[in-house]
């Protein structure tokens, strides 16, 4: 894997589907600085990078679970994975879901959701089958499109700004801001690229593609949250369950150029792909390096099938969902994101410590 | 072999793709009643839909000889919306297809009663979307505004819709209010919304089918008509062509308008001018009392249209007296304007609410809660300053030379 | 269409469908480790087609991060 294929895969990681979903939550929060709150999570994110890159010095050539194994031993280390690899399953799961109900609730609402899911499961099982490589090559095919919908999309957007609509800012202080942030830091789930640092090709610039893709995927999902308090004002944001979506109906240039949402629906397509496929794939690479297994593809359909349970499962309407999200989720993603990482670089730096002291106490 | 295989597979997914896309949603053209205006009335049990449907024979260019309507209009009533346009699946020979909508019109006694929970399905219907006009019948209910038929258009709809943006273009007296702008005013909870009426101009049954159509000068039409006030979601009052000029004024939705001011100094007559642009901005700032009040500041530029006086039209002094007209004409006009709002509706359809939040935000969260009421006493400022650039294609007015003679 | 049933049903026919891989794997971990897998998802979907209400995985996680979650804003 090259590393211009690791920042598109981070770039689609990071946007995935928090680009839909995003926006209205901050409005709630933070009102009219929603954007605000934007750009704090992308400072909280960019603070949990730098603890992985951090990560990835102090073990070097392990994946995550790898890492894990070092630094708890081998027993706690492998429970510790177990709980990551259930963490990535019901996300993926969750992804699926939010998919199920974008799609069957704008664009196809008389399709039961379970076809389109099964559908985006099987093409997933198909690129699963064929291999990370493959994927990361897709990336690279699907990038300048994803460019390309994003330009029109923010030119498009251009004429309908209400610059008014953005102040008065600051109005509640920070607080709200570094709420709304945090929350929404807590679904870019970066800590998935750690798993694939041992399969790039060359370790060379993979820090400047890692932080590059996040930092252009963050540019995406403020800039969407920016439009969305410019253009639909906060009420409408906070209040819509498809913001992005309705931020793009809106588009009307000249009376000529309109109604062009669907072609918009396909950079996120796009965009959710590349996170579920990650997340399936680390799945798969847990799972090698938890039981030692020697490839992993045979597990693709039993995993597909669960990620189906799991998505009718925690999917089950839209407001179940938006309790879960709000109540539940920050703290579990919090735990697998932040804490168990820290303990992971303490543990690293307690025994390069250790190890250091050993050797400095043996004779020369 | 296997490589031939493998692309022959593909060849054929793709195939089975292309065929199949959207298969299960699939909506064909021919099985669809596009919907191109929408009317709401009170009715006892609830609501009275009327739906305006294309009737796509009768719209092609060539002259159609079978002389039916080009629309449609089906009426039906219903608990909730969505009850009403079910029930009318039993008159309509197609599916109802929202998503064309140009126009949502509604009756004079629902807007008074209140217009939150049809604005709730309007906003909530996915197929609907956020380009389409809303109005309310002046006068009438808003069946009655879709049954009349309209010259130049065929489809009464889009005569509706185009007439909306020209008047409002150019005259600027009535309002071009979309879904998204009225839901965004109404929730922000420092303005008042208010919506463009329509009156149905003559005898609403004779304007029932294409007869009237053949005289040059046809007896019912539909007329924009001043701006509704509401406060909140419900209808309080209607505003003449003035007070409504001045609203669009104040939100900034004047692209153009013509005026008149009386010739300055000696003389009656008057002389006209159109306004290509104007722009205003709002300033909050705490008065003497240590409450809010407001300053208004219009600036316009005007070009002269039409010239009654003997004025001395090379002169710049004339120029800056004509101005000085404007600007003083302006003033008391846009001031008398709103103090009469404020006195008669209590509603804050300008916005000063809003931008009293934008800009100091502090003071607003003291006045929230009860800002309807503040307004009412709310001291407003106004400032006009009119530049003048062109006189037209002749320099002297006519009536000079005539009289030098 | 009921999902739960067919892809219950589609089971045992991934299970023949992975098997000649699993084979040139010659590795008794990965074998096993299919397996289990396999009785995992087959029974979870079953147990969905059985209609057999489990408790949904939000659920548990809720009743898991109680204690994180109260502690944040």
């Amino acid at each position: 894997m090259g590393s211009r294929q690791f920042f598109i895969l981070t770039f689609g990681l990071t946007v995935g589907t928090s680009i839909l979903v995003t926006p209205s939550g901050l409005a709630a929060t933070a009102r009219e600085d929603a954007w605000l709150g934007g750009l704090a999570g992308y400072m909280i994110n960019l603070g949990m990078a730098a603890m992985y890159i951090g990560l990835v010095k102090l073990f070097p050539g392990q994946n995550l679970f790898g890492m894990f194994e070092k630094a708890f031993g081998k027993w706690a280390g492998k429970a510790v994975s177990l709980l990551y690899f259930v963490y990535f399953l019901i996300l993926a799961g969750t992804l699926l879901g939010n998919l199920g109900f974008f799609v069957t609730s704008e664009v196809l609402p008389d399709t039961p959701i379970d076809i389109v899911q099964i559908l985006f499961l099987a093409a997933c099982v198909m690129c699963a089958k064929t291999g990370i490589v493959v994927l990361a090559r897709l990336g690279e095919l699907m990038f300048p499109w994803i460019l390309f919908f994003f330009m029109v999309l923010i030119l498009a957007l251009l004429p309908q700004i209400e610059w008014d609509y953005i102040a008065p800012v600051l109005e509640g202080g920070l607080g709200p801001v570094l709420t709304a942030g945090f929350h929404a830091s807590m679904f870019q789930e970066l800590i998935v690229m750690v798993v694939f640092v041992p399969q790039l090709a060359s370790l060379r610039n993979w820090k400047g593609a890692f932080l590059g893709g996040l930092t252009f995927g963050h540019l995406l999902l403020v800039s969407v949250v920016l439009f969305s308090v410019l253009i639909l004002g906060i009420e409408q944001s906070a209040n819509s369950t498809f913001p992005a979506y309705a931020l793009a109906k809106t588009i009307s240039l000249g009376n000529f150029l309109q109604r062009i949402e669907g072609i918009l629906i396909a950079l996120w397509i796009m965009t959710f792909f590349l996170k579920t496929m990650m997340l399936f794939f680390s799945m798969m690479q847990g799972m090698k390096t938890i039981l030692g297994l020697k490839s992993a593809s045979y597990a693709v359909y039993p995993i597909a099938v669960v990620l189906l349970l799991v998505a009718w499962n925690t999917y089950v309407n839209s407001v179940y969902i938006g309790e879960v999200i709000q109540k539940v989720w920050g703290g579990y993603a919090m735990i697998h994101l932040v804490a168990i990482p820290l303990l992971t670089g303490a543990s690293g730096l307690l025994r390069r410590r250790m190890k250091i002291l050993s050797e400095n106490a043996e004779p020369t | 072999m296997k490589e031939r295989l493998r692309g022959l597979m593909l060849a054929g997914l793709l195939l089975h793709a292309s065929l199949l896309t959207g298969c299960w949603n699939r909506r064909e053209l021919n099985d669809l009643a596009v919907v191109v205006a929408l009317g709401v009335d009170l009715e006892e049990t609830g609501y009275l839909v009327t739906a305006q449907v294309v009737n796509p024979n009768e719209v092609r260019s060539q002259r159609s000889s079978s002389g039916s309507a080009s629309v449609v209009t089906y009426t039906e009533k219903g608990v909730s919306i969505p009850d009403a346009l079910q029930r009318m699946l039993g008159k309509v020979p197609r599916q109802l297809y929202l998503s064309h909508l140009r126009v949502m019109v509604f009756g004079e006694s629902l807007a008074r009663k209140g217009l939150i929970d049809v604005l709730d399905y309007a906003a909530r219907e996915h197929d609907l979307r956020n380009d389409f006009y809303m109005l309310v019948a002046k006068g009438s209910k808003a069946r009655d505004v879709l049954s009349v038929v309209t010259p130049f258009e065929k489809i009464p709809a889009e005569s509706l819709f185009s007439s909306i943006m020209v008047s409002n273009k150019k005259w600027a007296a009535t309002g071009r209010i979309k879904l998204q702008h009225f839901i965004t005013v109404l929730d922000r909870g420092g303005s008042n919304p208010v919506l463009s009426g329509v009156r149905v101009e003559g005898d609403k049954k004779k304007g029932r089918n294409n007869d009237f159509l053949r005289e040059i000068r046809p007896e019912t039409m539909l007329k924009h008509e001043g701006l509704a006030v509401f406060r909140k979601d419900k209808l309080v009052g209607w505003l003449g062509e003035d007070d409504s000029k001045t609203v669009n004024y104040m939100i900034n939705n004047v692209s153009g308008t013509t005026g008149f001011v009386p010739c300055p100094g000696r003389g009656k007559g008057s002389i006209g001018v159109s306004i290509m642009q104007s722009k205003t901005s709002i300033k909050a700032v705490k008065g003497e009392d240590g409450k809010p009040a407001f300053k208004v500041r219009h600036v316009l530029e005007a070009n002269v249209d039409d010239v009654q006086c003997e004025l001395d039209l090379s002169d710049p002094g004339s120029i800056t007296l004509i101005e000085k007209e404007l600007e003083d004409l302006a003033r008391g006009n846009t001031a008398s304007n709103i103090r009469e709002v404020q006195r008669k509706f209590a509603s804050d359809i300008y916005g000063f609410g809003e931008a009293l939040h934008r800009q100091m935000p502090k003071e607003w969260a003291k006045y929230k809660s009860e800002w309807d009421s503040y307004f009412k006493t709310a001291k407003i400022e106004v400032n006009v300053e009119v530049a003048l650039r062109k006189v037209g294609s002749i320099l002297q007015p006519l009536k000079k030379d005539m009289e030098g003679q | 269409m009921n999902w739960s049933m067919t892809l219950t049903l589609l089971m045992p026919l991934v299970l023949l469908l992975e098997w000649p891989q699993l084979k040139a794997l010659k590795s008794k971990r990965d074998k096993a480790c299919f397996v289990a897998v396999w009785l995992v998802a087959t029974a979870a979907m079953g147990a969905e087609w059985a209609g057999l209400q489990l408790p949904r995985p939000m659920e548990i996680i809720r009743v898991f991060c109680a204690p994180i979650n109260a502690m944040l804003p």
